[in-house]
């Protein structure tokens, strides 16, 4: 029998942090991130068995993190949505009864390579992220933080496609104006 | 054209995530070509889009665990597995 000590150590070592980084990109949440990472080293250890070298490690892992993942999202999703009505449509905020804009639309100017350096956006974005309802925020989070495709999104949602699409649409109509109020400081122009 | 925004703005979003079919994005462009707001911003909307790349390629050297949260990681396992 393989040393407990030593192996989880060095799995640890070898794939942690990319584990972790995994289940960031995905759940937002450290602490919850922390928690998916030991229920998969966990599981890995206890399936060891059924480990048979035809993958990498580090692939058999990611597998059984994001099945861990999809539990956790499907939880929640599930769990929230009993007690709170369909997320209401924000288009009446962003649109006239006739569907023309509130408000005119500025180009964003800055260099999205620059943005993604600048702590002080990063932060207004985290802010604004935050401040999703939690099912735009998890789709959203899915698909353009984490990369996913939009079919890898609906499945991990357990969501249609049209649904899908239309959280994101909000996600984005929301995402980008409170990035405009809170950081391009445009909030009031019309 | 402006009662279209608001369609158009869904179709500019959706455009991101899936292929339009030869009618939406006809329907998309034209009318892009008459409405600076949602020239502006579907652009705005790539940006944020090209953004969120930059920044998943960036995290892959930033995102870590720190000390303190891979010994607590061990320690829970070692106490799960130990016995």
């Amino acid at each position: 029998m393989p040393d407990i000590r030593h192996t989880a150590e060095g799995w640890l070592e070898e794939h942690g942090d990319h584990l972790y980084r995994f289940a960031m990109l995905r759940v937002r949440d450290p602490e919850v991130a922390l928690d998916l990472v030991q229920e998969t080293l966990l599981a890995a250890w206890q399936g060891r068995d059924r480990f048979r070298g035809s993958s990498s490690l580090r692939t058999w892992l990611v597998g059984i993190l994001k099945h861990k993942i999809t539990d956790h999202i499907r939880r929640e999703i599930r769990d929230r949505e009993l007690g709170k009505a369909v997320e209401n449509d924000p288009s009446s905020m962003f649109f006239k009864a006739d569907g023309s804009w509130n408000e005119n639309q500025h180009a964003w100017k800055e260099d999205p390579e620059i943005l993604c350096r600048n702590h002080q956006f990063r932060g207004v974005l985290e802010d604004c992220l935050e401040r999703l309802p939690d099912k735009q925020q998890k789709v959203f989070m899915l698909r353009e933080m984490a990369g996913e495709a939009t079919d890898a999104v609906c499945k991990i949602c357990n969501i249609t496609p049209t649904h899908a699409h239309v959280l994101l649409h909000r996600a984005r109509l929301a995402l980008r104006k409170c990035l405009e109020i809170n950081w391009l400081g445009k909030g009031n122009s019309s | 054209m402006k009662h279209a925004c608001r369609k158009v703005s869904r179709l500019a979003s959706d455009a991101l995530d899936r292929k339009l079919s030869p009618l939406e994005r006809l329907r998309l462009h034209f009318h892009l070509l008459l409405c600076v707001n949602c020239r502006n911003f579907r652009s705005s909307l790539q940006r944020l889009h090209e953004t969120f790349e930059h920044i998943r390629s960036v995290q892959a050297h930033e995102l870590k665990l720190t000390k303190d949260q891979r010994r607590r990681l061990l320690m829970e396992l070692e106490r799960k597995l130990g016995d």
